[in-house]
């Protein structure tokens, strides 16, 4: 019985959907790990945000469910237009969503929100 | 007015009525008549005898038996389909990278020690608990 274990397959195109959508409105790249951290978990965070193709332009949200810890890596570009303040924000929802049970859910709108952070305004004069 | 509309309210009353007095009275007459014709024509084949058994089958046991098949194909796959992760239960799954390395966590450990390094020093983010 697969029920409990895992995300079933509808809850992963939900987030794969939730990541895409993320990249198109802001054009940088989204990845979600969710799984046990291994070893200290701002260093775990770290060696997958280092392993991704293009790290520079890449926002990676660690969840390890059972440590009930959450860490976020913007990559050097993204910082520009991503603030860790905004980062903190969007941390503070998922911890909600996560402390009420909403795994899938969380992961959604915290994806969706960071992204709504890294949107860049559109520039009307250079 | 008022008494016109009264007799139109009242019409489909009547013709109800009268539609039930005339089949009863077609009823009647059928069960005061069919005794008159009951017995099968010689030239009809006579009818094979069924055993309480086959009535059985055919009546009772073959129609459950489909209605429990209808049901069971109806049930299971609500039952076994995937659920998923429930809230509230602990995560016992598998880790899952979304976005990731097409070969997972395994690609982390490629990188250099130099390399995170120099990434932490660039990067940025934030950490949280629940």
């Amino acid at each position: 019985m697969a029920g409990g274990e895992g995300f079933s397959s509808d809850q992963q195109t939900e987030i794969d959907r939730a990541i895409r959508s993320a990249e198109t409105s802001c054009r940088f790249e989204f990845s979600v790990y969710v799984g046990p951290a291994e070893g200290e978990s701002h260093a775990f965070a770290q060696r997958l945000h280092a392993s991704l193709s293009a790290p520079d332009r890449s926002v990676l949200v660690v969840v390890d469910p059972s440590a009930r810890l959450i860490e976020v890596i913007t990559g050097s570009v993204v910082r520009r237009s991503l603030t860790d303040d905004a980062v903190r924000l969007a941390v503070a929802g998922m911890e909600s969503s996560f402390a009420a049970g909403d795994l899938v859910g969380g992961i959604k709108h915290g994806v969706a929100q960071l992204a709504e952070s890294a949107r860049q305004p559109a520039t009307l004069h250079e | 007015m008022i008494t016109h509309d009264t007799a139109r309210r009242h019409r489909p009353a009547r013709a109800l009525a009268a539609g039930i007095l005339s089949a009863l009275a077609l009823v009647l007459a059928g069960g005061v008549l069919a005794p008159a014709s009951a017995d099968t024509p010689s030239a009809w084949e006579s009818a094979p005898d069924v055993s309480p058994l086959g009535f059985l089958l055919v009546l009772v046991i073959f129609p459950l038996g489909i209605a429990a098949v209808v049901t069971i194909l109806a049930v299971l796959p609500s039952l076994a389909s995937d659920r998923g992760y429930e809230p509230g239960e602990s995560w016992r799954g598998d880790a899952e990278w979304f976005g990731g390395p097409a070969r997972g966590v395994r690609a982390a450990d490629d990188v250099a020690p130099e390399q995170i390094e120099a990434s932490r020093a660039s990067t940025g983010g934030t950490s949280g608990r629940w």
